[in-house]
C-alpha cells in the first residue's frame, strides 16, 4: 500500500523497480541519481517490498561484545565524541562495545594478525588499499555501502577505487585526512611571492630565496606511509610518468620529461629545501616547521590545528611565547607540471572480519555510525582533518568557515589512487608499501642521478607488475 | 718515588678513569636526554633558539599527563606481570636445558645446543603470523597468557645458550665427587651445581626481565586491547597521534618505563657481571 504523501517521482521509481525487478542496491542507487531524499527512499524501498535504509538502531535484540580496531585520532577529542557513540549504540543495544586506538603503523599489523589467526577484531579501520589485501576474510557490505553512498550522493571516485574490489564493496570508505603544502606567509612574501607558487618550477625559485634567507622548505624522504610517497607520487605524475599505464601491466615510469623533471629537482634540492629531509618521517617535519626551521611543506592539517593549540595553551600561561603564530600559517594545494596537478588521495574505511561472531551487530553498529544523523557529527568532531568520502558532507561549515583549511577539502576535484594510472589494486598497494617511487625521489637526490634511480625502479616495479 | 705515583696515577686516569668517563657518558647521554625533554614544556622543546640541554622553565606537566590521561599504571600493572612470570617461566626451562646441555655428554648435543641458540636469531617479525594462529586457537588473545607463553620463544633460546656456557665453567669433579658420594643426579644438580651458578642464573634472568619488558610487536599484536596494554604499547597508541609525537609525555613514560629495569640491575650487578663474562668468555 503505498502512502498518499508519496510524490511522483516515488510512485514513478517504484513502478519502474517493481516492472523491472530491481534489486534493492538497484533502487537506491535510482534514488539517488533522481535525487530523492533518505525519507523518500525509505517510501520506495518499502514500497517495493524491500528493507528500509535503518538511520536509527535496529529495533531486533543484539547482544554480547563488539571490539572494533581503529588508528590513534590525530583531534583527541573526536576519539572521545567515538567513545561516546559507541557507548550510546552499545548501550541501546544490549552490546558492550570497545575501541582499540593503536599508532597508525601498528594498524596493519594487528590487521594482519588477525586474518590470519582468524581472531580479533569484529571491525577493523582499513587505510587506503588495505582493503584488496584482505577481502577475502571479509564480509561482503554491498548492500550497507548502496544505502550510504546512495543515501550521500555516491563516493566520490577516489574512495570507491580504493576500497571496492572489482566493484564489491568490502568496507565502507569514510574519507581521510589529505595534503597541502603548510607554508609560512610571512617568509613568502619577504621571498617575493604574493601568493604560493602555482608550478613545481616556480616553487623551485621562491625556494631558493627562502633558503637564503635560512628558511628552506622542508620535505620528508625517508620511509613512512604518509608525506613522503605524497610528495613522490604527485611529483611523478605531475611530469607525465606513472607505475604502470591504464591496463594496469604496461610500466610507464621512464619518460624523457620524468627524468628531466627529477634533474630539476636535484638541483632543487640543493638550492631550496633542508638537505637532511632525506631522513625525516611523517613527524620530522612538523617538528621542523612548528619550531621555525622551515618555511614550508607538505602536511595534514596537523601543523595548522597544532599551532592553533599552543596558542590557545600559550594564552593561558604567560611564561611561554608560541614559535610559531597560526595566524602566519597558510595552506595551498599542490604546484602542476606540464601534465598537470595531481595529489595522492586513498580512503579510509570499515569493514567486518569473517572470522567475527558478531557479524549482525557489527554490521547494525556501522549501518548505525554511518547513517547522517551519527556520521556527520562525528566528522565535524574531526575539526576539518578528516575530508568526507561523500559530496553530500562536502557542504558542512567544518569545511567552510576557515578558509585556510579549504585547499585540504579542493583535493578531492585532483586527487589520485595510488597505482594510477592503472586500478588502486593489490600490485600498487605492494609497490606503495615497498616505497619504491618515494625511494626514486629519494635516490635519485642521493645519487645526483635520475636516471639510474628510475632504471631501478623500473627493474622494481617490473617485479610487482610483471614484464 | 713521589714522582713514580703519579705517574701511575697519570697512566691510571689516562687508561682507565677518562675512558670510563666517556663511556658512562655515552651510554648514560640517552637517559639524560630523555629526562630533559620529560620536563620541558612544548614551547621550549620547540625553541631552536635555547641551548637544547639547559631547562629554562621545568615542568612536571608532562608527567601530570602522562598520569591523568593514560592508563600508565596499568600498563605498568601489566608488563610486571607478564614479564616476572615469563621470566620466571623461562629461567626454570633454560636451568634445565643449559645443565643438560652444559654438563651431560650425549650425541647431538652440541648440534642441539646451536640450534636453540638459532632459534633466538629467527625474528619476531617472522614468527609472529604463525603465533599468532597458536595464540588464537588456545583462546588466549588480550589476556596475559597470550604473552606469558609467547616470550618464551625468544627468551628460553637465549637463556639455554648462556646458561650452558656458564655451567660448563663449572668444575665437572665437583659434580662427580657427589654422584660418587652417592647424590643422585637431581641431587648433584640442585645442591652441587645450581648455588655455584647463581651468578649466571641471575644474569639470564636480568637478559629475560630487559627483554620481556621492553617486547613491542607480540604485546602489540596478541594482547594490545583495551587496558590489556603493556607500557611499550600502550604510551605509543596514546601518545602518538597521526604525525604529532608528545615528546614530553613519551620521555616521562621512557623514564619511568626505565626504572624497574635500573633497579632490577642494581640490585645483582656485580654477580650479573659475573656471570656474563664466565659464560661468554669460558664457555
Amino acid at each position: 500500500m503505498v502512502d498518499e504523501r508519496m510524490t511522483n517521482p516515488v510512485q514513478d521509481l517504484i513502478a519502474e523497480a517493481t516492472r523491472l525487478r530491481y534489486s534493492r542496491r538497484t533502487v537506491i542507487r535510482r534514488a539517488a541519481a533522481l535525487g530523492l531524499s533518505a525519507p523518500a527512499l525509505g517510501l520506495v524501498l518499502s514500497g517495493t517490498g524491500r528493507q528500509p535504509v535503518a538511520a536509527k538502531a535496529p529495533s531486533v535484540q543484539l547482544g554480547g561484545e563488539l571490539n572494533i580496531l581503529a588508528g590513534s585520532y590525530f583531534v583527541p577529542e573526536a576519539q572521545t565524541f567515538f567513545d561516546q557513540q559507541t557507548k550510546e549504540w552499545g548501550d541501546q543495544n544490549n552490546v558492550t562495545v570497545s575501541t582499540d586506538y593503536v599508532n597508525w603503523p601498528d594498524i596493519q599489523p594487528k590487521v594482519a594478525s588477525a586474518v590470519e589467526s582468524g581472531a580479533g577484531p569484529d571491525i577493523v579501520e582499513l587505510r587506503d588499499t588495505w582493503t584488496y589485501l584482505y577481502y577475502e576474510q571479509m564480509v561482503d557490505l554491498n548492500d550497507l555501502a548502496a544505502s550510504v553512498g546512495g543515501a550521500g550522493g555516491n563516493f566520490y571516485g577516489w574512495a570507491e577505487n580504493t576500497v571496492a574490489v572489482d566493484g564489491q564493496y568490502y568496507s565502507i570508505p569514510v574519507g581521510t585526512s589529505s595534503a597541502a603544502f603548510a607554508y609560512r606567509q610571512s617568509y613568502f612574501e619577504q621571498a617575493g611571492a604574493t601568493e604560493f607558487p602555482k608550478t613545481w618550477e616556480e616553487l623551485f625559485a621562491v625556494g631558493k630565496e627562502l633558503k637564503a634567507m635560512g628558511k628552506p622548505i622542508g620535505q620528508a624522504l625517508g620511509h613512512s606511509t604518509g608525506d613522503p610517497p605524497n610528495f613522490a607520487y604527485s611529483y611523478m605524475w605531475a611530469h607525465g610518468a606513472m607505475e604502470v599505464e591504464e591496463d594496469g601491466k604496461t610500466i610507464a615510469i621512464n619518460k624523457p620529461e620524468f627524468v628531466s623533471a627529477l634533474e630539476t629537482l636535484i638541483t632543487g634540492w640543493k638550492d631550496a629545501f633542508d638537505e637532511t629531509g632525506l631522513s625525516w618521517d611523517d613527524s620530522a617535519n612538523n617538528r621542523a616547521f612548528l619550531s621555525d626551521q622551515i618555511s614550508a611543506t607538505i602536511n595534514g592539517s596537523s601543523i595548522y590545528i597544532a599551532a592553533q593549540n599552543a596558542a590557545a595553551g600559550a594564552e593561558t600561561d604567560t611564561d611561554y611565547e608560541v614559535v610559531v603564530d597560526p595566524a602566519d600559517i597558510n595552506h595551498a594545494g599542490f604546484p602542476e607540471g606540464p601534465a598537470g596537478r595531481f595529489n595522492v588521495l586513498g580512503s579510509w574505511s570499515y569493514g567486518i572480519m569473517k572470522y567475527s561472531e558478531n557479524q549482525e551487530a557489527a554490521r547494525a553498529f556501522l549501518e548505525w555510525w554511518l547513517a547522517p544523523e551519527q556520521f556527520e557529527p562525528w566528522l565535524e568532531a574531526q575539526k576539518g582533518y578528516i575530508i568526507p568520502a561523500l559530496p553530500a558532507y562536502a557542504e558542512n561549515p567544518i569545511f567552510t568557515t576557515d578558509p585556510k583549511l579549504a585547499p585540504y577539502l579542493d583535493v578531492v576535484n585532483y586527487g589520485r589512487n595510488k597505482g594510477y594510472a592503472g586500478p588502486a589494486n593489490q600490485k600498487a598497494a605492494r609497490a606503495s608499501s615497498e616505497y619504491i617511487i618515494t625511494d626514486l625521489i629519494a635516490k635519485a637526490i642521493q645519487n645526483n642521478d635520475a636516471q639510474g634511480a628510475v632504471d631501478e625502479a623500473v627493474r622494481l616495479l617490473e617485479r610487482v607488475y610483471g614484464r | 718515588m713521589a714522582m713514580v705515583g703519579s705517574a701511575t696515577g697519570a697512566k691510571r686516569i689516562l687508561r682507565f678513569h677518562v675512558p670510563l668517563a666517556f663511556y658512562a657518558v655515552f651510554l648514560l647521554f640517552p637517559f639524560l636526554w630523555m629526562l630533559i625533554v620529560s620536563l620541558k614544556p612544548d614551547q621550549e622543546l620547540l625553541d631552536t633558539g635555547q641551548n637544547p640541554f639547559l631547562l629554562a622553565n621545568a615542568t612536571f606537566t608532562h608527567y601530570r599527563y602522562l598520569f591523568a590521561e593514560t592508563d600508565i599504571l596499568r600498563y605498568a600493572l601489566n608488563t610486571a606481570v607478564v614479564t616476572v612470570v615469563a621470566t620466571v617461566l623461562s629461567l626454570t626451562c633454560s636451568v634445565l636445558i643449559g645443565y643438560a646441555l652444559g654438563r651431560l655428554r650425549f650425541k647431538g648435543g652440541y648440534l642441539l645446543g646451536v640450534i636453540i641458540f638459532l632459534a633466538y636469531l629467527v625474528p619476531p617479525t617472522v614468527l609472529f603470523i604463525p603465533l599468532a594462529q597458536v595464540v588464537a586457537r588456545f583462546n588466549l588473545y588480550n589476556s596475559y597468557w597470550a604473552l606469558i607463553f609467547t616470550y618464551p620463544t625468544f627468551l628460553i633460546p637465549f637463556a639455554s645458550w648462556l646458561l650452558m656456557g656458564y655451567f660448563r665453567t663449572i668444575s665437572r669433579e665437583l659434580e662427580d665427587a657427589a654422584l660418587v658420594d652417592g647424590a643422585s643426579r637431581w641431587q648433584a644438580m640442585w645442591r652441587i651445581i645450581l648455588p655455584l651458578a647463581i651468578p649466571g642464573i641471575l644474569s639470564a634472568g636480568i637478559f629475560c626481565f630487559t627483554l620481556g619488558w621492553n617486547e613491542f610487536l607480540y604485546a602489540l599484536v596478541f594482547m594490545g586491547g583495551g587496558d590489556m596494554k603493556t607500557i611499550p604499547v600502550g604510551v605509543v597508541s596514546d601518545l602518538i597521534r597521526a604525525d604529532v609525537y608528545q615528546w614530553g609525555s613519551l620521555m616521562a613514560a621512557g623514564i619511568l618505563g626505565s626504572v624497574p629495569v635500573a633497579i632490577a640491575y642494581s640490585f645483582f650487578v656485580d654477580q650479573y657481571i659475573s656471570g656474563l663474562t664466565a659464560g661468554s668468555t669460558k664457555g
